[in-house]
């Protein structure tokens, strides 16, 4: 686990709202924590080389640029995960891939360029990766999306 | 959106220029006003095409390593408001209605929650259950990440 200073946690909670689409952007976040636009930007860029930004920039709601998502369930051998886990991480639609406490032992995310591409991936996951059930659970209402988490 | 919209969401999805005036900077590459950059952003985020500027955090490095995906079985006709409740709690990033495989997986609404431990999210959990009064949920920890990214667009 990393160890970051207030300051550090501040600009993380900063980050993690949104800022505003305006000349200098950046401006009012480090005003709020307390520190020079120069020196936000050496920690911001600290931040990213240690991984704990994964990006910074604009978020895109896949569905209004037209892709085509879903979750997938799978429920897979036991001492067969890690290799099954592997093989659809080779697969490029598929985004987030966590094996989780439960029968259904696999739950990864699969998105295309539209819902034509995503039948097809799908099947695709289904001949090619070995395993005992698979559940399709597409969208059909969003109610939220917000990224936020509470920093300590 | 047209061409000059797409653009600036390729350049823009991943990284922003970490400088003063980033917009200025991308409407240097596209021969346009830092202003006509900004007015372009404004309007993709007014259609919801650009749902936020800000950072995306790898929160496991962070101590936030409780992060289940809560499935609940919601009645049909209680799915608007119980999605609405949950998503307003704070606790709550992401709040979906799902499609159900009849007589197999009957759970409906899914949300994600995090948390620094297990008792964290699962007192979280109970709290939510008594808000919308729905004690038929699963708590689905991830013991494991095999793959984050995400979908680039362009």
């Amino acid at each position: 686990m990393e160890k970051l200073d207030g300051i550090d946690k501040k600009i993380l909670r900063e980050l993690q709202g949104n800022l505003p689409i305006a000349k200098r952007p950046f401006l009012e976040a480090a005003k709020k924590v307390g520190i020079a636009e120069e020196d936000f930007f050496s920690r911001v860029k600290k931040l990213i080389e240690k991984g704990i930004i994964r990006k910074f920039g604009l978020r895109i709601d896949s569905r209004k640029v037209g892709f085509a998502s879903t979750l997938v369930a799978m429920k897979v051998a036991k001492h067969r995960i890690d290799a099954v886990a592997e093989q659809l991480n080779s697969y490029e639609s598929i985004t987030h891939n966590y094996a989780r406490d439960h029968e259904y032992n696999l739950w990864f995310t699969v998105i295309d360029r539209d819902e034509k591409e995503l039948g097809e991936t799908l099947e695709r996951i289904k001949r090619e990766v070995e395993h005992e059930e698979m559940l399709n659970l597409p969208v059909l209402r969003k109610f939220k999306i917000n990224v936020k988490f509470d920093i300590r | 959106m047209d061409e000059t919209d797409r653009e600036i969401l390729k350049i823009l999805q991943d990284d922003i220029p970490l400088v003063s005036r980033p917009f200025l900077e991308v409407a240097k590459k596209f021969e346009i006003s830092e202003e006509e950059v900004i007015r372009r952003i404004k309007k993709m985020m007014s259609e919801g095409i650009v749902r936020r500027f800000s950072a995306s955090i790898r929160h496991r490095k962070l101590g936030i390593t409780a992060n289940p995906l809560v499935a609940w079985k919601v009645p049909e006709r209680r799915v608007e408001e119980v999605g609405e409740k949950l998503a307003s709690f704070e606790e709550v990033t992401h709040c979906y209605e799902r499609a159900i495989i009849p007589g197999k997986w009957e759970y409906n609404v899914y949300t994600m929650i995090h948390g620094y431990d297990r008792d964290d999210v699962k007192k979280t959990a109970e709290k939510l259950s008594d808000a919308i009064g729905i004690k038929d949920y699963e708590l689905l920890y991830s013991s494991k990440e095999f793959k984050k990214t995400y979908k680039r667009y362009g």
